[in-house]
């Protein structure tokens, strides 16, 4: 096989103790088997590299050679080939998985979770609705989507103390939310709890048009990328926007992966797609213009025109 | 087409594996879940089964035609 690849995936196996060959990605895995791996290494590991292997053909047919093995997904344990699906199953289910992975069932769970203080207050005043024996409940799924909501407590509930308050999370929600934040934040457009959990991977943010023009004003670090054909760019557009084909592209090729970048196009639908491929790449920090150009026009700027 | 699939991929096992057992269950269209069961994988770890029964069927997994598109389940056993 083609020797970079073969280096590229040697520095990639060595240089991270588990990587997941796998369709989509931790939130959208693209394939049955790639999501049942994702799930049972979920519950056993916060952090873990996983590659698209939709995202290159080349990577997609090259790993199926470097490791022998016909089918995607593959996992990759301390720089050795573990096998696909089927076989993590299997292990998974009689625990091997787990140990391999320095998980064993008895070890003792470390969870941490971060309350700040109108965090706190809000969380009393829920608690205050509360029936009797009810607490907090913290969970997470897959998608790295948080919940907060009030219950009994059930078997094998692990209790957390947060300050004053008492938290249950579930076991197998443990490693994912160990070191996760809860804030309580109110603004403009209401008040709500913010999680910050640092396990979650990158994922593409919504931005509104109001909170972009005040970065704008602010004179703050972003590049902002217009998708958009030149046919549309021509009817309507941001000054400070670059064209994806054009000068935008050159700007992302050799930006830093910490980079803010705002995605926009008409109404915030192409941009979002076209955010999450740039994602596949590795950046950190991207954002999607939400309700695109119309959205500016309509909520910041009317002289931009509509179409 | 689809009995005949699964007349071929039972010949191939059971002929590279010499004394194997093979069934096969068919999914979807070009789907099929197996099962081998065979004295020889003793000792061997279960990447090293899979592999073997694998290359086993290899030739039926070949090229955009290929009989069999995709192995859903894979199950070996030491018999």
């Amino acid at each position: 096989m083609d020797s970079a690849l073969k280096d590229h995936f040697d520095k990639l196996i060595a240089s991270h103790d588990v990587v997941l060959f796998m369709k989509g990605n931790r939130q959208f895995p693209q394939c049955g088997f790639s999501s049942k791996v994702v799930k049972m290494l979920n519950s056993i590991v916060p952090k873990y590299e996983t590659v698209n292997v939709l995202a290159d053909g080349s990577v997609r047919e090259g790993i199926k050679e470097y490791s022998n093995w016909p089918t995607i997904p593959q996992l990759y344990v301390k720089g050795q080939f573990v096998g696909g699906c089927d076989i993590v199953t299997e292990m998974f289910e009689a625990g091997e998985l787990q140990a391999m992975l320095g998980a064993p069932a008895s070890a003792p769970i470390t969870l941490e979770l971060k309350v700040t203080p109108a965090a706190a207050d809000a969380l009393a005043r829920f608690m205050s609705e509360a029936d009797p024996g009810e607490l907090i409940r913290v969970e997470v799924d897959d998608a790295f989507e948080h919940a907060l909501s009030l219950g009994p407590r059930e078997p094998g509930d692990l209790e957390v103390t947060a300050g004053s308050l008492k938290l249950l999370v579930k076991p197998q929600h443990a490693a994912r939310l160990n070191g996760t934040s809860i804030d309580y934040v109110s603004n403009a457009s209401g008040a709500g709890f913010r999680i910050d959990n640092p396990n979650a991977p990158a994922k593409v943010m919504a931005l509104s048009a109001t909170e972009l023009q005040k970065w704008i004003a602010e004179g703050r670090d972003v590049l902002v990328i217009d998708v958009r054909p030149e046919a549309e760019r021509l009817v309507s557009s941001l000054p400070f926007a670059l064209p994806l084909e054009g000068a935008g592209g050159e700007a992302l090729a050799s930006a830093s992966k910490d980079k803010a970048i705002v995605f926009h196009c008409h109404h915030g639908i192409r941009s979002r797609r076209a955010a999450e491929q740039v994602l596949e790449r590795g950046f950190k920090k991207l954002f999607n213009l939400e309700g695109g150009i119309d959205a500016w026009s309509r909520t910041v700027d009317p002289k931009v025109p509509t179409y | 087409m689809g009995a005949d699939v699964v007349a071929s991929i039972v010949s191939a096992v059971e002929g590279a594996l010499a004394g194997s057992r093979c069934e096969v269950a068919p999914g979807s269209p070009g789907h099929y879940a197996l099962t081998v069961v065979w004295a020889g994988f003793s000792g061997r770890s279960r990447l090293e089964q899979q592999r073997a029964v694998l290359s086993a069927i290899a030739p039926l997994m070949k090229g955009a035609a290929a009989p069999l598109h995709a192995v859903d389940r894979l199950t070996t056993r030491v018999a």
